[in-house]
Order: C-alpha cells, then sequence, then structure tokens
C-alpha cells in the first residue's frame, strides 16, 4: 500500500479510535462523581458493593447537623468571599500595570505574581505559618484571608490581564477624544469592557479558595477552620458517607457556579479567559 | 491604529501606582514568608517554640535530612516519578479533548463537552479524592467488578498506580483548559493550506497542528508537572500512608514533631526542585523554540 | 499678521516626532485656514498618522507646535483639545447603544437630557440614519457604522475634525459613496478637516488642498490639480496618479520653451527659467495624455512630441486599454480610453506616441 493510502486509512481509523478515547475519557470523567452521588445515599455506614440495598438521606442529616462542618462552611464563605473580593481589586490593578506598561522586569514581575500556582502549597502554607506569627498575627480568620488572597491572587490576575491584552485601545482612545479624562474612560468604557475578565477571576479565585487544603491546613486552628479542612481531618479518621453527602453538596455548589458562568458570559468565552 | 506609537508612548509613563498594592502585599507577606522559612531552616530545633529566634545560624539541618542520608531523595525522586507519569499521561488525554472542543463545530457537542470539562474543573479536590477512594477502596466499585467478573480482588489503595489516577483525574481538566487556548491560536487557513496541498487530516494533525501549538503545550504541561509534584491530599488519601509524596513527607514531619526548622529544610530543597525544573525547562525549550521561528 | 491667525484654524510649527532612533515626522509645518479639506497623503511609514495623532494628542511631539484658532495645545491631554476624530475601525464603543454611543461626548460636556436628545437626533439625520438609536454597533452595516462614528465626533462641535483613514476597510462601492457624502457633510458644516489616507482617488476627489508625504517630511502640498498637473518630485508624480519617467539632458532652455534629449530623440517642454543647458531632467508624462498612432509616420497635429515604437503588451480594463509601448531604450505606457473594442492595437504593431508640450512635466533627475 502506498503511502497516500496509508494516510487515508489512519485518518479513517483515526477517527473512530479518537471518539472513543473521549468517550472512554468522559466515562472515567463522570463515573467517580456518579458513584460518589450513590453511595451518600447507601445507609450503610461502611464502603460496601453497590447496589446499595435502600435509600437514605441519614448522611445529608450528619453533615448539616455537625457544628464542626457547619462553623467550617461559614469560615470558608466568609474567608473565601472576602479574600476574592480584595483578590479581585489588586488583580485589576496589577494586570492594568502589567498590560499596559511596559518596563524592565515585567516579565519577571508577572513571574512573580504568578509564581504561587508553582510553588508548592504546603510549602507556602509552612511558610506563612512562621512568618504570621512572627509579625504578630495570630487571629486563624486574619491568617486564612492573606493567605487566600496569595493564592487566588495570580488567577484574577491572569483572566483580567487576557482580557486586557484583547481589547481594543481605539476605543479609549475615542472616549479620550471626545472629552472623557482617564479617570472616566476607565470607568466608562474600560471597566464594562473587562468585566468577562474580573468575573471569571473572581470565580476561579472564589473556587479556588474553597478548594484548598494544604495551605490552610497550618493556619486554621480549633475555632477557625475552612470546611474542606474539616472533612480533610474527618476523612483522616473515619470514612463513612458523611464525606459523601458533603460532597454531593459541594457539587451542587459547583453547578451554581456553572450556571453563573453561563448566564454572564457563556461558557466558551469563559474557558477562553480561564487558563 | 499604530501600536507601535502607544508602545513607545507607555514606556515613558509609570505603572507604579497600579502594581503598588498587590507588588506591596506580595512581597512583604509572600516573598517574606519565604525568605523567613529559609532563615528558619538555618536555625536549630528548640522545644517549646515554632519559630526560632537565636543567632546562631547553620547548615545543620540540611545536613541531617539530605545530607547523612537517602532517605528524603527517595521521597523527592517518587514524587518527580509519580507528578511525571501522571503529568505525562494527562496531557496525552487531555489534548484530544481539547482538540476537539476548539475545533467541533456542532455547538451541542461543543456545550456539553465544556459543561463536563468546566463542572470536573471545578469540583472540590475532596470530592475527587473520596470520589477515588470509594471507587479504588477494597470494597470498592472496581474491586466488585473484578470479582463479579471471577477475578480476585485487588489491592489498589497505597499504591503507586493508584496515586497517579487520583492525580490524572485532577489534572485532567486543568490540562485540557490550558490547551484550548494553543489549540485555537494555531491558525485554521493553515490547517486548511495544507490540506488544499494534499496532506491528509492525520498529517495535518502532526505536521501543522502539534507544532504550532508546542510553545503552549509545554507551558500547559509544566503548569500540570509543578501542581501533580506539590500534590498533598491525593497521595495522602490514596497512598494510605505508603505512597509518600513530599508534601505528605514535609507535613507530617512537622505534625509530629514541630520542628519548624526542620521541616523548613525539606521544604527549601522542595521548592527549590520544583522552581528549578518549572523555570529552567521553560527558558530551555523557549530558546530552542525561538531557533524555530515560534518566538 | 495677529488678524491672519483669527482665519486660520490649524497650525502646524515644525512638527517633528522621534521614536528612538527612528524620525516618523520631520518638521513639518502647514497652515489650514477655516473651512478646508486637507488630506495627509503617502505610503504606509510615511508619518501622516502620527502627525494626525500628534493633533489628536495621542502622541506627544518631541518638537514643534500644534496651534488651534491660535492656541497652542501642544501640550494638553486629548479630551482638553476639542478635536474630533473618526477612526480607522470606528473605535464604536460595543457596550452602548448608537444614542448612547452619539450622547457620549455631549454628556461629558453637562448637555442637559433635552438638548443632547435634540442633538443626537440632529446628528443621525446629518449623516442619513434617522431611527437608529437603540441599535447597538454589532447590528449595524460596516457603511452604518461609519456614519456613526462620524456623527459621535460631528455633534460636540469640534474646531477641527480628523479622519484617520477612516474608509479602508469599506469595499469599493460603497467606499466611492461614502467619499462624497463626508465631503457633502463636511461642506456643509463648514468644519476645518485633517483626513489621512493612503488612496489617491479619495484625496483627489475629497481635498481642497493635499499634502504628500514621504519618509516623514510634507514633500508637497497644493490643490489637487497642481499636484497633479505640476508634482515637484518623482515621487509625487508617480504617487498621485501615474508616470513615465525617462532622464534626459536638457539641450537647450529660453523663453519658448526647453528641448531635452531623451534616448536619442528630442521632447518640448513650456518655459522654466530654471534649468540651463546640460542640466540632467527626469521627463514626465501622464499615461493618459498620450495619444498612439498606427504606422511609422506622424500625423501633423498640433503635438510636437513624437517617438516611435513597438507595441509590446495590451491590457485591457474595461472603459481603458493601456498599452506599453517599447522605445528606443527606454519604455512608456499610454492609457487611452476604449471607445471600440475593435479598434485596439496589437502586440508588435510599430506605432507612434505623441503628446503636447504642455503635457510634459520636467522633474529634478531622481533623487525620489
Amino acid at each position: 500500500m502506498d503511502r497516500f493510502h496509508l494516510y487515508r486509512m489512519i485518518d479513517l481509523l483515526g477517527r473512530p479510535i479518537v471518539l472513543v478515547v473521549l468517550l472512554l475519557t468522559l466515562f472515567f470523567l463522570i463515573l467517580p462523581i456518579v458513584i460518589t452521588i450513590i453511595i451518600s445515599f447507601d445507609p450503610r455506614s461502611y464502603l460496601a458493593y453497590l447496589p446499595p440495598p435502600a435509600l437514605s438521606v441519614r448522611w445529608y442529616e450528619s453533615f448539616l447537623r455537625n457544628p464542626n462542618f457547619m462553623q467550617g462552611l461559614r469560615t470558608s464563605v466568609v474567608v473565601g468571599g472576602v479574600s476574592t473580593l480584595i483578590s479581585t481589586v489588586l488583580g485589576i490593578f496589577a494586570s492594568y500595570g502589567l498590560v499596559r506598561y511596559d518596563f524592565r522586569g515585567k516579565e519577571s514581575l508577572n513571574n512573580f505574581f504568578l509564581s504561587p500556582l508553582v510553588v508548592p502549597s504546603v510549602v507556602t502554607g509552612f511558610a506563612l505559618l512562621g512568618f504570621l506569627s512572627t509579625v504578630g498575627i495570630r487571629g486563624s480568620l486574619e491568617r486564612l484571608m492573606i493567605a487566600h488572597v496569595i493564592i487566588t491572587l495570580p488567577y484574577t490576575i491572569r483572566t483580567v490581564s487576557a482580557t486586557l491584552t484583547g481589547f481594543d485601545r481605539s476605543l479609549e482612545e475615542a472616549a479620550l477624544n471626545l472629552g472623557a479624562t482617564p479617570v472616566r474612560t476607565f470607568l466608562d468604557v474600560t471597566l464594562p469592557m473587562i468585566k468577562f475578565g474580573v468575573v471569571a477571576g473572581a470565580v476561579f479565585a472564589f473556587a479556588m479558595s474553597l478548594d484548598d487544603v494544604s495551605v490552610s491546613i497550618f493556619l486554621a486552628d480549633a475555632f477557625s477552620s475552612t470546611l474542606p479542612v474539616n472533612l480533610f481531618a474527618y476523612m483522616k479518621s473515619t470514612f463513612d458517607p458523611t464525606v459523601a453527602a458533603a460532597s454531593v453538596l459541594l457539587m451542587g455548589f459547583t453547578v451554581g457556579i456553572i450556571i453563573v458562568i453561563e448566564k454572564v458570559m457563556g461558557l466558551d468565552k469563559f474557558v477562553g479567559i480561564g487558563v | 491604529m499604530r501600536d507601535v506609537d502607544r508602545d513607545e508612548e507607555s514606556k515613558h509613563r509609570s505603572p507604579i501606582l497600579f502594581l503598588a498594592p498587590a507588588f506591596l502585599i506580595f512581597v512583604f507577606f509572600y516573598a517574606g514568608a519565604l525568605i523567613m522559612l529559609f532563615v528558619q531552616s538555618l536555625q536549630t530545633y528548640t522545644p517549646g517554640r515554632i519559630v526560632q529566634v537565636s543567632q546562631s545560624f547553620s547548615f545543620a539541618n540540611y545536613i541531617i535530612y539530605w545530607g547523612r542520608n537517602l532517605v528524603y531523595y527517595g521521597f523527592l525522586w517518587d514524587s518527580l516519578r509519580i507528578g511525571g507519569i501522571a503529568t505525562v499521561i494527562s496531557v496525552l488525554i487531555a489534548y484530544p479533548l481539547a482538540h476537539k472542543i476548539s475545533r467541533t463545530e456542532r455547538a451541542l457537542v461543543k456545550k456539553t463537552l465544556l459543561t463536563v470539562l468546566v463542572a470536573t474543573f471545578f469540583i472540590n479536590s475532596i470530592v475527587k479524592v473520596y470520589s477515588w477512594v470509594i471507587m479504588q477502596g477494597d470494597a470498592g466499585l472496581i474491586n466488585e467488578i473484578l470479582t463479579a467478573l471471577g477475578y480476585s480482588k485487588v489491592r489498589f489503595l497505597g499504591t503507586d498506580e493508584a496515586v497517579i489516577i487520583g492525580l490524572i483525574y485532577f489534572l485532567f481538566p486543568i490540562a485540557t483548559m490550558a490547551l484550548i487556548g494553543p489549540i485555537k491560536n494555531v491558525d485554521s487557513t493553515l490547517e486548511q493550506a495544507a490540506g488544499n496541498l494534499g496532506a491528509t487530516n492525520t498529517q495535518v494533525f502532526f505536521d501543522v497542528t502539534l507544532p504550532l501549538s508546542m510553545p503552549g503545550t509545554i507551558a500547559a504541561t509544566l503548569l500540570c508537572y509543578a501542581l501533580a509534584v506539590s500534590a498533598f491530599i491525593i497521595p495522602m488519601f490514596l497512598g494510605s500512608g505508603i505512597v509518600l509524596m513530599m508534601s505528605n513527607i514535609i507535613f507530617s514531619r512537622y505534625s509530629e514533631s514541630f520542628n519548624y526548622p526542620g521541616g523548613a529544610a525539606l521544604a527549601m530543597v522542595f521548592l527549590a526542585t520544583i522552581l528549578f525544573i518549572a523555570f529552567g525547562i521553560n527558558r530551555l525549550l523557549t530558546k530552542r523554540l525561538k531557533g524555530f521561528g515560534y518566538g | 499678521m495677529s488678524d491672519d491667525k483669527r482665519y486660520v484654524d490649524l497650525e502646524l510649527v515644525g512638527l517633528s516626532k522621534k521614536f528612538g532612533s527612528t524620525l516618523a515626522v520631520d518638521d513639518v509645518s502647514l497652515t489650514m485656514p477655516e473651512g478646508e479639506f486637507l488630506t495627509l497623503i503617502g505610503p504606509s511609514g510615511c508619518g501622516k498618522t502620527t502627525t494626525l495623532r500628534m493633533i489628536a494628542g495621542f502622541v506627544t511631539p518631541t518638537s514643534g507646535e500644534v496651534r488651534v484658532k491660535g492656541e497652542d495645545i501642544s501640550g494638553r491631554p486629548p479630551y482638553l483639545r476639542n478635536t474630533g476624530m473618526v477612526f480607522q475601525n470606528y473605535a464604536l464603543f460595543p457596550h452602548m447603544t448608537v444614542y448612547e454611543n452619539i450622547a457620549y461626548g455631549l454628556k461629558i460636556r453637562s448637555y442637559s437630557e433635552q438638548t443632547i436628545r435634540q442633538n443626537v437626533r440632529e446628528a443621525l439625520d446629518t449623516v442619513k440614519l434617522p431611527g437608529l438609536e437603540e441599535r447597538y454597533p454589532k447590528q449595524l452595516s460596516g457603511g452604518q457604522q461609519q456614519r456613526v462614528a462620524l456623527a459621535r465626533a460631528l455633534v460636540i462641535q469640534p474646531a477641527i475634525l480628523l479622519f484617520d483613514e477612516p474608509l479602508s476597510n469599506l469595499d469599493l462601492k460603497l467606499r466611492q459613496q461614502m467619499r462624497s457624502e463626508i465631503k457633502a457633510i463636511q461642506r456643509r458644516v463648514g468644519i476645518t478637516t485633517m483626513y489621512v489616507t493612503h488612496d489617491q482617488g479619495e484625496a483627489l476627489v475629497m481635498s481642497d488642498r493635499l499634502a504628500v508625504m514621504n519618509k516623514g517630511r510634507v514633500v508637497q502640498v497644493g490643490s489637487p490639480t497642481e499636484v497633479y498637473e505640476k508634482p515637484k518630485t518623482r515621487f509625487v508624480a508617480e504617487f498621485i496618479g501615474e508616470a513615465n519617467y525617462i532622464e534626459g539632458t536638457v539641450l537647450r532652455s529660453d523663453s519658448s520653451g526647453v528641448e531635452t534629449k531623451i534616448d536619442g530623440q528630442v521632447v518640448f517642454a513650456p518655459p522654466d527659467t530654471a534649468l540651463r543647458e546640460n542640466e540632467k531632467v527626469g521627463v514626465c508624462v501622464r499615461p493618459e495624455r498620450i495619444q498612439v498612432y498606427r504606422g511609422r509616420e506622424s500625423p501633423a497635429t498640433g503635438e510636437r512630441n513624437a517617438l516611435r515604437g513597438t507595441v509590446e503588451e495590451v491590457v485591457y480594463v474595461g472603459s481603458i486599454v493601456r498599452y506599453q509601448v517599447r522605445l528606443d531604450r527606454s519604455k512608456m505606457v499610454v492609457d487611452r480610453m476604449v471607445a471600440s473594442v475593435d479598434n485596439l492595437c496589437a502586440v508588435g504593431e510599430t506605432v507612434v506616441v505623441q503628446w503636447s508640450d504642455a503635457n510634459t512635466i520636467l522633474l529634478p533627475a531622481d533623487t525620489g
């Protein structure tokens, strides 16, 4: 068979193979989620073979009635909310400085701001533990907020920078030409245009804050601890389906995020800005 | 519009006002913390304090952990190895999905894939770890299927493979999202031109799409690798205390002994390794790629 | 002197701009009286856009001044200059409706709601787009967006109106239509206008005067007729319109005319006292000013300039046929209107190309 026909055959075979790979991938992605949902309704308190003999919501009750988890949830929402807010504002300003200006060391500065993504979170958390104690910040709530601003800032900078880079400068010039001061131009023209980057950044920031264990674990204490840390501690000793119930509720939150994203900007735009 | 005009103009103005807040916070809390970590690694541990304040500095901790024997190098190597395998597999299976999402014209397919992708990205890592513990447990789904088919149970938890699978599950959405950009940036008219010249779809993919998406693909791979090597809760639960990665080592040593300086010595070498790999490989490869006209 | 300033709307005095080591604009000086439509034209990179942006305030001059109605505005930021600009890509705010786009400049100037509404409506009428207030830019065609951009710039009643290659994104027919409309509006409103383009057709049709730029300098300023009939350099001759250019030596120059020897023959031009014998000149003739006669003999018409040659190429463009005729050592391009498609010369035919004295342009020997 000559080369041309060989390539044609690969083409023809390739399509179904890729399709199979994709389907397997999707299956692989969805299966554990489905299993967790099923387990969360399984009344047995030990992990056993499926299908469950009956359906029960006892684990949801167990989770929602657990004061430790509820405190963790409150703390996570507060810490997440505040740090997302701070991170978003800082991110908008920093992105503006990074995208609109040219200066020596710009790339290094950019890498510096993005480095929490690359630095192991355990190291970040461990380092902050020592440092915050030394500078006298002992309250776990404050510590968590500072840490979460640090770990979420890379996301806000990344998304806002992405939208700023693709932004048509002549729009700002037109506003200046029509008489708007630079501040007014920023508020009337720039800010609405980068809205998507800002929202995407905030979504990432909050989700990553809610996701974090390895930094928060060093900074939480008995009184203020985030939900994932509490779940982590619980999982170390007990493996009952309470965590499954918590997981399903967290997944519900994820679904909420997706609906919000789709409504505000559409998923493909989000992914375009996202990473 | 002549962008060269704008660029030249912007060289004269100062961005300090915009960058100051984030910069100050980062320098103080983040860089400051890491610097203090380094300083602490040079201290000697006295029980009763976390942070040591003595004036004497030495490299004793480094000698203890990294000089006397090779145990910790073993854990570091495990992290690099397991992380590497997981990263390579994740990127390999993420690429087709990212390609499909970037290039498909059927809106419904795109929307479905995107929804699954974004959903799996945002699902809490606790949930991901938990679901794989269930799947891989002795009483988990996989074993259930195996016994149903007549095979004997396989112990998954506590093996390298279990951790790798968990890492892949975690890295895959990240890799896909990171790859969509570079693939989308490959000008589809170039692909059309290749097809016009007689290249089959497979050839177009290997000759045009893949090479042109290389810089972005490498960046995505390095990001995934950094995340994989630093993984904490995934190896902790799926490794069951048998498979230990560096993040687990640092955490458990500290929780046992509260030896902050010792932990710091472990952490600094770990950090240095990752930074070296991430930035080093990035620079090496971008230099080579620039020679091919990518830069 | 100061009385004259009253009628001078825009003055550029020695404007220069250096980017790093590149001199993008080199000592440009222009004076525009009230109501004039002046076009800056030249090839890409000639500095015309940079000059325009210095007037608008987006680029700071390295030296020189910009004066509007006698006032030096060179130090002012763009939002304090009262110059209205129409951008190449229209720059309409995508998140605002047509109404909000046009109203924006008025809002900033704190006009009342009522005044704004009235002015916007009038502006839309002026550009012939009534009723589109509530649409968004992305719902409009290119031509419509173009007009909204113009309306937005006009409505603030600026002292100077600036156009940055506004028609380059439109197709040919639309461009031709918009040219006349823009010019008509400008004349009606009477606003001093500076227009930047690289399209000489636009420049010739729309302008009261043209300023031809090359490599940062203004090479020639004049009315379309002046620039077309009396280009000062080879560059201008070839950039505005087309030109045959053949170098030769002056044989005789007196009050009856100038005789020049090119390619073994003598050509005649109107008198020019600046030219001396034996000077090297470039003889320039526009393709459409040349007649073509078949055969070897030139008929006795009033045209003294006659050269024999062979047709090398015939290009038919519908209304025009273009002949490339090879002479002894050079060639000439001749454009003739096609009266009948059956009567065209053929490749290889011997012809005589002829033109009158008045159509001979003598240019300095090639310095570009």
